[in-house]
């Protein structure tokens, strides 16, 4: 398990990714899921950095990753972001219509938008003590034979 | 990330290396924007080096098109690389964006619609 709380601002973003690309390293995770991995937690910690705490003032962030797996399950990791901002549950959004013309396209809930087709799972709850805990599973490949 | 331009007739192609993420994706904007300054909207983004974008990145990539072809031209892509093209596709912007299998071509579509 890993784990870094920081302050939730964007230049702690490469700080973040860094423990994303650690875990995958230490787990032998392949180029694509690690790729996919770094996208959820950009998305899902950025939107914290941006939404979470009114302007100027700043709260913390927590990400925690862990590597599950149950007796003969496929590993899959879980994500967890924590912040104490107002409590805001991402998986309300709508997800944007993606098929409407250039002029109309917002871009809005893009992010959890990718962060719903990149994963396999997805959890919102509002903890009396921790927060918002947002808690996003993505299953891996088998490890390829050495 | 690094943004290298380069001018084909009227035509300019914005070559961009590495990944465009939150902390940096305002400048791809305004590398765009300062094209479009210039009375440049036919542009062309060579993404051959480019191995990352996030929603930061597709933001910016949406307002240039929506700019460029207000103003009667274009922002086409070349080279898109499978994993930024699989983002491209969840996000839905194959559909909106004019996308070639590499600077030539892009380049050349300009032309034959003219």
């Amino acid at each position: 398990m890993s784990r870094i709380a920081c302050t939730a601002e964007l230049a702690n973003l490469p700080v973040l990714l860094g423990m994303v690309a650690d875990m995958c390293r230490r787990e032998h995770i392949d180029d694509a899921t690690r790729h996919d991995l770094q996208l959820i937690v950009e998305e899902a910690c950025v939107n914290v950095m941006h939404h979470a705490y009114p302007g100027g003032q700043l709260g913390l962030l927590a990400l925690e990753l862990r590597i599950v797996q149950e007796d003969g399950g496929p590993r899959r990791v879980v994500l967890t972001i924590e912040d104490q901002g107002r409590a805001f549950d991402p998986l309300s959004l709508a997800a944007p219509d993606t098929t409407e013309p250039v002029e109309a396209r917002a871009t809005g809930g893009l992010g959890v938008h990718l962060i719903r087709q990149l994963s396999n799972r997805q959890h919102y709850q509002r903890h009396p003590r921790l927060g918002n805990v947002f808690t996003i599973e993505k299953a891996l490949a088998p490890p390829a034979p050495h | 990330m690094q943004i290298n331009i380069t001018q084909h007739d009227t035509i300019f192609v914005l070559a961009i290396t590495g990944s465009i993420d939150s902390l940096n994706a305002d400048e791809l904007s305004q590398g765009f924007a300062a094209s479009i300054a210039q009375g440049h909207v036919r542009l062309v983004a060579d993404f051959s080096l480019v191995n990352y974008t996030s929603s930061a990145g597709l933001r910016s990539l949406l307002g240039t098109v929506k700019s460029c072809r207000l103003a009667g031209g274009d922002l086409r892509m070349a080279s898109v690389q499978p994993q930024v093209q699989r983002v491209l596709d969840i996000a839905g912007f194959t559909s909106i964006l004019n996308i070639f299998p590499d600077v030539r071509h892009a380049v050349e579509s300009f032309t034959e619609a003219a």
